[in-house]
């Protein structure tokens, strides 16, 4: 059987065509993702928002509203005053006023496209905003509401106080009281470490890699089913019974996947300094019953000797859809259906090995990542089964 | 014509393998289309809106205030009091802020405020994904911090405090979108048109490997060059076959594209439609250069399929449908303008925006669609050239 194991390694080893599935494939990837990420990250600051300002009456009657204006557009403020949600790098001013003298030339300008927004200060002292509808960027115009909603909330609350109790605005102290900071907001730390919103395409990766990895059994399959080639034909006239030869296989298969994969996870965690959680025991121990999972899937897909294996990247293309690795919509998709349809997704095999990893990152205790491995071995099982049963009837006598 | 015959009888007999491979990879990039809502196509402005959790262990007035203004307007999402439920809605981001309100913060609150001294901290998790969950942080810290004000200046009890400040906070900053002329192009549609250049690229290109590993089978091949026809011809008819996979593969995605997002928005004209549908044959043609190419290069029909996939996925990276292009670094732009797919994201970014326009400045947008699309065809035009030169030469060399 070790002599099995060993023609196995060696004859995929050889193709190089499909080597490079389980280990090329995901270096190229991960390359490529690090690269967007990189840019993403630097982009991800918010954007300054084109305020078009009708200086009326209106608005220098609205207490102060003309110094917020200012404090916003100013170069040192911070867009959103919360500080943890901001990335480390420069902050982008909240707005960019531009005067208008009436509400006419300021519309023609915001029809124009030469400012973003218009706020206008209505006759009960609220100031309006009218938006842009092309313009994309609703977060910092969302951004900019906040900003203004927060002035007019103060305004309220101290004409109020003036109305209630007046001693207490003579001294300063309401106005104090309003705009302190004496209420603030702690971090809350659920994880070990903080949620990494692209580690998931890394490990959704990682299980593309392992079910492109599925056509090294399936390839070695084909070298023992009878009239699948001249290879098989020679090897089943040998004197090693059937079952050594599948086992040998199998396990020579999963060897050079997993071997492939450890590879390629390497490069993630130190060249490209992906986050993963969890001991490297635990870590191996996922990547082992993934690959042993996706063997399995291969060598069922072997035994049909009709359908090329190259069809196994057209599924993998379909499965990893809905582990969330093409991006915001496919991750968006594939929430929505796990709170929806959760057996769907868990029956997906590359959900499982993603989702598994990313249970070692952010979970304290074992559990989801151990009921991911069982399923995953389960998975692998059940293919093993299908696979006897269809190799059953496949030798010299049945033919 | 009868090699053309030919090259489509042998697809034909692959059908089987042809329609799973075309079926999954097009449904890849149809089922994307379903991750991503569409914006309202009226003219209200709509704020954004978080989903939200909050965890109150405080239970006083001031904490159920704070709760109540923290869900309105937002979706609250109900969660349990155990840490597991909280890292599962961190961790797969469920909720875009999550509040806990600490046993006592309401009489801590009080007591600070009757001593100018600071208040008790909020506990509270943003999400990494939008700056949704950012804005109503500030949000939440600003009411918090109007209960401290009222607490400190007009005094009374936690039931008054919280009257005062839920009659200050009650004002909006309205907004409205300026009365332009938007067609709402389904974002869903243009989401599956852009991701489509992976499934296209993938899906083309290996079916027409599955034909050429017929006929680079050293006697089917053997017995081809020794005829009389010329290189020529042998490769035209190729093509043709080759024309003849990317024609299906873009009926199946445009009719289905157009019939899932496209028809029942009714924001389309048909100028766009016409438009949509020659940017997708465009690339399909440069999808079909490509799968010629690879063919020409006599490789073998896995490692036709892993190049294939790479492309296919690298370029739909690069041409923006995974990350908008914005969001990537200028250098690979910079790559991105050098691949087909960029061009034919342009394309359709153009097509899509060409409802947005005034009809005077529908003309300038409809060129420069035309040249992005012409530059798409360039790259089929030259990647075919090349395929026919080292096609030839291969030739050649063999003889």
């Amino acid at each position: 059987m070790l002599q099995s194991i060993a023609v196995c390694v060696r004859t995929l080893a050889r193709n190089a065509s499909l080597i490079f599935w389980p280990l090329v494939f995901p270096l190229i990837m991960a390359v490529l993702l690090s690269l967007i990420f990189a840019g993403v990250e630097d982009s991800l600051a918010l954007s300054t928002v084109r305020l078009g300002v009708v200086r009326d009456d209106a608005l220098a009657a609205a207490t102060g509203l003309e110094e917020t204006l200012e404090a916003i557009s100013s170069d040192d403020a911070v867009s959103t005053g919360d500080g943890e949600g901001e990335a480390d790098g420069e902050a982008a001013r909240v707005a960019d006023l531009s005067p208008f003298t009436d509400a006419e030339a300021a519309t023609a300008a915001l029809e124009a496209g030469d400012v973003d927004a218009v706020l206008q200060v209505d006759d009960a002292g609220t100031p309006r905003l009218t938006v842009d509808p092309r313009d994309a960027s609703q977060v910092s115009v969302e951004v900019l509401r906040q900003v203004l909603a927060s002035y007019l909330h103060t305004r309220t609350a101290i004409e109020r106080v003036a109305r209630d109790n007046p001693a207490a605005l003579v001294s300063g102290d309401a106005i104090a009281a309003f705009r302190s900071e004496a209420v603030r907001t702690a971090r809350l730390s659920l994880t070990d470490v903080a949620p990494d919103p692209f580690a998931r395409y890394y490990y959704a990766l990682l299980a593309m890699a392992a079910g492109m990895g599925a056509m090294l059994c399936a390839a070695a399959m084909r070298n023992l089913s009878p009239a699948a080639s001249a290879v098989a034909a020679r090897r089943l006239v040998g004197a090693t019974s059937r079952w050594r030869l599948l086992a040998g296989t199998i396990v020579g298969a999963w060897l050079c996947e997993f071997a492939c994969l450890a590879v390629a996870l390497a490069f993630m965690w130190f060249v490209i300094d992906v986050r993963f959680g969890g001991n490297v025991m635990l870590i191996v121990g996922a990547l082992a019953v993934s690959s042993l999972m996706a063997c399995a899937a291969g060598g069922f897909f072997g035994t049909f000797r009709r359908v090329s294996i190259g069809a196994i990247s057209g599924i993998t293309c379909l499965l990893s859809l809905f582990s969330g690795l093409y991006g915001p919509a496919s991750q968006a998709l594939t929430d929505s259906l796990e709170q929806s349809v959760p057996v769907l997704i868990h029956a997906n095999p590359l959900w499982q090995i993603a989702n598994s990893l990313y249970a070692l990152l952010y979970y304290d205790t074992l559990d989801v990542y151990a009921q991911g491995c069982l399923t995953l071995a389960a998975m692998a099982v059940a293919f093993f089964a299908l696979t006897m049963l269809r190799m059953r009837r496949q030798s010299y006598e049945q033919l | 014509m009868s090699s053309f015959k030919t090259c489509c009888r042998i697809l034909l007999a692959h059908r089987l393998y042809i329609i799973i491979y075309l079926g999954v990879v097009m449904a890849t990039a149809v089922a994307i289309g379903f991750g991503v809502s569409d914006a309202p196509a009226d003219d209200a402005y709509e704020p954004t809106r978080a989903s939200v959790a909050v965890i109150d262990r405080d239970g006083s007035a001031l904490s159920a205030a704070l709760a109540r203004h923290v869900a309105d307007g937002n979706d609250l999402v109900p969660l349990d009091d155990d840490r597991r439920a909280l890292q599962d809605a961190v961790a797969r981001d469920r909720v875009s802020y999550l509040l806990v309100i600490p046993a006592g913060w309401g009489d801590g609150l009080m007591a600070a405020a009757a001593d100018g001294t600071d208040a008790p901290e909020l506990l509270a998790s943003t999400s990494y994904s939008s700056a949704a969950g950012a804005l109503v942080a500030v949000e939440a810290t600003s009411y918090a911090q109007g209960l401290y004000g009222f607490a400190a200046t007009t005094g009374g009890g936690q039931d008054e405090v919280v009257a005062a400040t839920d009659a200050s906070w009650a004002g909006t900053v309205p907004a409205r979108y300026a009365a332009t002329e938007t067609s709402a192009f389904p974002q869903s549609l243009r989401s599956v048109l852009e991701f489509a250049t992976y499934p296209l690229f993938a899906g083309i290109s290996v079916c027409i490997a599955v034909l050429m590993a017929s006929l680079n089978a050293r006697p089917v091949r053997s017995r081809v060059l020794a005829s009389p026809q010329t290189g020529r011809s042998r490769g035209a008819a190729l093509f043709g076959a080759c024309l003849a996979m990317a024609a299906v593969a873009w009926a199946l995605i445009t009719t289905a594209s157009f019939a899932l997002f496209g028809v029942g928005s009714g924001a389309l004209s048909p100028i766009q439609y016409v438009l949509l549908a020659a940017a997708t044959l465009t690339f399909s043609l440069v999808c079909a250069s490509f799968g010629f190419l690879f063919g020409q290069l006599g490789i073998s029909e896995n490692a036709a399929n892993a190049l294939g996939n790479v492309c296919g996925m690298a370029f739909s990276i690069l041409g923006g449908a995974w990350m908008s292009v914005a969001l990537l670094p200028d250098a690979l732009k910079a790559v991105g303008r050098l691949t087909p797919a960029l061009w034919y994201t342009e394309a359709i970014e153009g097509v899509a925006s060409l409802g947005d326009l005034a009809p005077a400045s529908q003309a300038p947008q409809l060129q420069a669609v035309l040249l992005d699309l012409g530059v798409c065809l360039a790259f089929a035009v030259a990647v075919l050239l090349v395929g026919l030169v080292l096609g030839r030469s291969r030739a050649e060399r063999e003889i």
